[in-house]
């Protein structure tokens, strides 16, 4: 792990960081995290994103990736495993999702983006958006509405294919969280039956798997940089002896456990499944999204005005990473399940109360 | 933008000013100071001395009793005996002249107000509320008190909850269903009830504080005079729902005033604990005083409104959730700066309660607990919950859809 | 299995063994009828008849041996049913002073949370009716018996809080790393009982939010109530699992684990004091926000839930200081071992001592609280022999 590559991560928006990703690849160690994933025993797994979280690396990228190799380890065909897998495995490809859409976001069942069978060929038309790293992925993972007469939940078909294919393109959507995403667009896009991941119209029961897998991967350790580099600031500036300085840093320290916690039970409930995990990753993800958002502009404010200055600005408090953390955190309580939802999903299937809807 | 009084209010205000100098021992402290029978008896006095004076039921026209003066005229006095630290009356006022008497001023027949009006002023009679029932809190319209005609008389059956200070007063006036067949909001009739009426039980509960000023009362065939209901049958959801302007813009004066004396009394704290100097406090300290002031200007924003355009609408949802809400929060941090302090009881309890405890009253942590347990929890509960007033303020302010109900 | 979040047998079947005692023995009716002084007389015969007060001593003193992950089952449970007897205090004296009769539960103990000041602790949790009470003395631990006041300072908990002398029969127990050592223990335990006692206010809250019917359908449909709830679940399984947490940790000692800045704590006294702050926080949002969606039934002594309520700030409230109260690390710095501190305990009570007689405030008023009466011990309460 170098400081450039951080850098070029920030510079371009993109978390990606292909060297470090091909380095644990070549140490086995992607394989393991996919592995454990795959058999539901994510430790491993959370081992491996929590230790890069907490070392502030640019691996979102390679979370998909492996969460990605995982569906495809438990979904796939054997010849798609060996088309997809040792690429991904190396560390050396990178996938996208194309699940929401410009007007679809929490409500994924309506989604838009069609696709009909033509002789032996799928031909897929529609917009994603909010298609993070459409721009440097090998492939695409995408959710069509395939049958538009069957029931709610029925009538989905997953694909994978590679993002090659013509007819595919991609504008950037460059975002106040300093990321860099895309809306993608399928124009008549052609690809063989042999690209459908799952089974054909039972594409819901694939993303349910892959959402599975993503609750116990347990991205959630936001916080720990983030008390790291305010701790940091704090001692250059003089502030760690400021007390409400210090109030901020110790409900941080607290939360932060607190989020680990919740974190390793999720992942020590994956075996079960279902719906115990379901709400854990829920509980976890509500609680480490919520808490970083809270904690970074608490100390934003704690450290202004020179907070408010980026990376590469001179004098920036903390070397730009408290102005990063307030704006990167926001998106947080929106992807992967916005609080809404995951709170819904607490009430409703963890508390057992009425459906609201 | 002017959030000047006009002079003639101004006029007045000197006018109430003198009065009160006149009549206050010198140094008043505030009814705080005083304990729980002193408080009471100079209540009794002081309300005389306001009626004598037309300033109870001030903008009441003077033939029902009242002072003949304007609603800003009501609204600077509620000021200025708020900033004087007296109450505007004793604490069944707040039902007897605030809710009862606005309400048949507005809808009470020329008979009803003739008779009931002076009686409330004199204190002769006095009201108390039955509205919610054990199933018609937030849903007030569910509610199943009945009531049917034989004669020339209503019968009443059912069971109304949470009456404040129903042991002290002799009328309550209850929401009925009338007409069972017609839908929700249309049977109901505001009736007027003798409480000690056959059949009428009043039993107290007793409240987390052990205070048990509210009350459940029970009917069991009670028989008024048919001429007993309040701005016709039928109509009494809109009788009840409609009242309280002035009452609101009033609150909306007085309030920050209220939480300013309060929130004054949480420095003292600090200062009597000795952490006045903890930037975390000060910090705390700093957020509520500019929550007060924010509460002042959206106050006037209210009472400018209310007396340009004469009503108020869903903007006094926000005044309610505004102040329920940051109370909670200041009580929070008056219990927080007394520590271990905060959970051993001493000294005077406070003897109202909604809202603060009354200005002037000692930091006691009796004080602070009972505000904690009851004044402050309850606020976001009684009078439309925190829940309602943000359903009010999005359906209606915002204009987001209805959310579905049953 | 060295990463498990789940009970073993043995802890599960702790954890159902006294989940079912406290539900059968101590519904809240007992809670109730034990007000204003907090204490059952009963309820602490039964446990002791199950061997609860000397659980967590040692085996060779005649105590079950229990881990202090056990005792935080136990603690949970206790919180879970607001049990009113001061059973965390005893098991944790239990562990520093292993005397038989402690042991066995004939005699009572607690720990007095603030060091001494002019021969009085200030606020002793269940010193209302314990007969012996550990705590600090000037650099010494000292075990004082003497009999309890079987008064309880008035408080909204319903707590058997009181004063305590430091004269009587002393024993000298350790010295200043010792109490440090029992205030670990005690705040861990009760940061458990805050877990459990919030884990049953959400049930509370959540079951009248299925049961009331407005608008025509259960309260609970709509999404205002239900994301309140669900809020509190994150609090409510974060306070257990970090006071479990903390509980392993004393278990595992591992003392000066401090790598924050990793995200690997496991130093005892830095966890627990967390565990409280997080708990004591949890606990008090849950309660408030239950007591919300009751509406003005919640406020009706017939109602569990403000037994819940006014707990939940009350247990807490004895280690407070005043103002922030918060629990700082006073050095930082990756590789550098930053110290936790506890709360300094300068809360103006415990500075200027105790109120034995009732004061005379500004307003003249008797102060002293004797409007709830007389706080009797019964005389069912064991004597120490």
């Amino acid at each position: 792990m170098r400081p450039e590559y951080v850098q070029e991560a920030h510079e371009t928006g993109t978390n990606v960081c292909r060297p470090l990703y091909r380095a644990l690849g070549e140490r086995g160690l992607v394989e393991r995290a996919v592995h454990a994933l795959g058999a539901g025993d994510p430790i491993e797994c959370w081992i491996l994103l929590s230790e890069l979280d907490y070392a502030a690396t640019p691996h979102d990228a390679l979370g998909m990736a492996i969460s990605a190799a995982a569906v495809i380890e438990r979904a796939g065909t054997d010849e798609q495993k060996a088309l997809m897998l040792p690429g991904l495995l190396a560390g050396e490809s990178l996938v996208c999702f194309g699940l929401t859409e410009p007007d679809v976001g929490s409500d994924l069942a309506g989604i838009a983006t069609r696709a009909r069978l033509e002789g032996d060929e799928w031909v897929i038309d529609g917009a994603k958006m909010w298609t993070t790293m459409a721009h440097v992925a090998d492939w695409v993972m995408l959710l069509a509405r395939s049958d538009p007469s069957a029931p709610p939940y029925q009538g989905f078909t997953f694909f994978v294919f590679p993002t090659s294919v013509p007819g595919f393109s991609f504008d950037p959507i460059w975002t106040m969280s300093t990321e860099r995403s895309n809306a993608t667009y399928f124009d008549g896009v052609r690809i063989g039956r042999e690209y459908v991941l799952g089974a054909e119209q039972q594409g819901w029961r694939t993303l349910s798997i892959m959402l599975g897998f993503e609750r116990g991967m347990g991205n959630t350790g936001f916080g720990v940089p983030v008390l790291r580099r305010a701790v940091d600031w704090a001692e250059a500036s003089g502030a760690i002896d400021e007390p409400l300085v210090r109030d901020a840093l110790a409900r941080l320290a607290v939360d932060n456990e607190v989020a680990k916690l919740l974190t390793q039970r999720t992942v020590s409930l994956a075996q079960e499944g279902g719906n115990a995990q379901a709400i854990a990753g829920s509980l976890a993800k509500i609680f480490s999204t919520e808490n970083y958002q809270k904690s970074a502009s608490e100390l934003q404010a704690l450290a202004a005005p020179t907070s408010l200055l980026g990376f590469g600005a001179a004098g920036a408090a903390g070397g730009g990473y408290l102005d990063y953390d307030a704006r990167h955190s926001v998106p947080q309580t929106l992807q992967g399940g916005t609080s809404e939802i995951n709170r819904n999903n607490i009430a409703e299937r963890g508390l057992g109360l009425p459906r609201a809807r | 933008m002017d959030v000047r009084y006009p002079a003639e209010a101004e006029e007045f205000r000197a006018e109430v000013r003198a009065f009160l100098a006149e009549h206050l021992p010198e140094g008043w402290p505030g009814m705080g100071a005083l304990d729980r029978e002193e408080a009471e008896a100079f209540a009794i006095t002081w309300r005389k001395t306001l009626h004598e004076h037309g300033f109870l039921g001030i903008a009441w026209p003077r033939k029902y009793g009242g002072g003949g003066r304007t609603k800003l005229e009501q609204v600077v006095l509620a000021e200025e005996l708020a900033r004087a630290r007296v109450p505007f009356g004793r604490a069944t006022d707040t039902t007897s002249v605030k809710i009862m008497g606005n309400t048949l001023l507005r809808w009470g027949s020329e008979e009803q107000k003739q008779h009931f009006l002076p009686r409330i002023i004199s204190g002769e009679d006095i009201w108390v509320q039955g509205f919610s029932e054990p199933d018609a809190g937030s849903d007030l319209a569910n509610l199943k008190l009945v009531a049917h005609r034989e004669g020339d008389s209503w019968v009443l059956n059912g069971q109304k909850i949470w009456t404040s200070r129903a042991q002290e007063g002799n009328w309550i006036f209850v929401l009925a269903r009338t007409d069972p067949e017609a839908p929700r909001h249309r049977g109901i009739s505001f009736l007027l009830v003798p409480l000690d009426s056959p059949g009428v039980d009043v039993r107290p509960i007793r409240v987390l504080t052990g205070q048990d000023e509210f009350c459940e009362v029970f009917f069991t065939d009670v028989r008024i005079p048919a001429g007993n209901v309040l701005g016709g049958e039928h109509n009494g959801w809109m009788v009840a729902m409609s009242g309280l302007g002035v009452e609101r813009g009033e609150e909306a004066a007085i309030n920050p005033i209220l939480f300013r004396a309060e929130f004054d009394r949480i420095v003292e704290l600090a200062r009597e604990h000795g952490v006045a100097d903890d930037p975390v406090v000060r910090d705390r300290l700093a957020w509520c005083y500019t929550k007060v002031e924010t509460m002042r200007f959206l106050g006037y924003r209210i009472l400018t409104q209310y007396l340009r355009d004469g009503e108020l609408g869903p903007v006094a949802s926000i005044s309610k959730l505004y102040w329920s809400e940051y109370h909670q929060v200041a009580v929070d941090l008056a219990l927080a700066i007394m520590g271990a302090d905060a959970l051993v009881r001493e000294g005077r309890h406070p003897f109202r309660h909604f809202r603060t405890d009354e200005p002037g009253a000692p930091n006691s942590s009796n004080s602070w607990i009972d505000v904690f347990l009851l004044n402050a929890r309850s606020g976001t509960v009684y009078a439309g919950t925190s829940q309602v007033q943000r359903n009010i303020i999005s359906e209606t302010i915002l204009g987001l859809p209805k959310e579905p109900r049953g | 299995m060295p990463f498990d979040l789940a009970l073993d047998a043995s802890q599960e079947a702790v954890a159902d063994l006294f989940a079912r005692f406290f539900a059968t023995e101590c519904p809240p009716d007992v809670v109730r009828a034990s007000e204003p002084l907090g204490f059952s007389p009963t309820l602490w015969d039964r446990l002791t008849a199950l061997g609860a007060p000397g659980i967590g001593a040692p085996e060779d003193t005649g105590g079950g041996g229990a881990t202090m992950v056990d005792l935080a089952l136990v603690a949970e449970a206790v919180g879970s049913s607001v049990a009113p007897v001061p059973i965390i205090e005893h098991m944790v004296a239990a562990r520093a002073y292993p005397e038989p009769a402690i042991v066995d539960g004939t005699t009572l103990a607690a720990v007095a949370l603030h060091p001494a000041r002019d021969g009085t602790w200030a606020m002793v949790p269940g010193g209302a009716v314990v007969h012996v009470v550990i705590g600090l003395d000037g650099d010494d631990l000292v075990a004082v018996h003497a009999d309890p006041p079987g008064v309880a300072l008035p408080n909204h908990a319903d707590a058997p809080v009181a004063d305590r002398s430091t004269t009587g029969r002393r024993l000298v127990l350790g010295d200043i790393t010792d109490f440090e050592r029992i205030l670990t223990e005690w705040k861990t335990l009760v940061a458990a009982s805050l877990a459990g006692l919030a884990r049953h206010a959400l049930q509370l809250g959540t079951e009248y939010a299925k049961e009331r019917i407005q608008f025509g359908r259960p309260i609970g449909g709509f999404q205002a109530v239900q994301h309140g709830l669900a809020d509190c679940v994150p609090l409510v399984e974060g306070a257990t699992l970090l006071s479990r947490k903390a509980a392993w940790a004393i278990d595992a000692g591992r003392h000066g684990e401090l790598a924050w800045a990793e995200n690997d704590v496991h130093d005892p006294a830095a966890l627990a004091t967390m565990a409280f702050s997080f708990a004591s926080e949890a606990a008090a949002l849950t309660t408030k926000r239950s007591l919300q969606y009751h509406g003005s039934y919640g406020f009706s002594r017939e109602y569990d839930v403000q037994l819940y309520y006014r707990r939940a700030r009350g247990w807490p409230l004895v280690l407070r200081s005043p103002a922030s109260g918060q629990h700082l690390p006073t050095s930082s710095g990756r590789g550098v071992r930053p110290t936790w501190t506890s709360p300094s305990p300068t809360a103006s009570r415990l500075r200027r001592g105790p109120c034995r007689h009732p004061r005379r405030d500004a307003s003249g008023v008797r102060a002293g609280g004797a409007r709830d009466g007389d706080q009797r011990v019964p005389s069912a309460v064991p004597r120490a022999r």
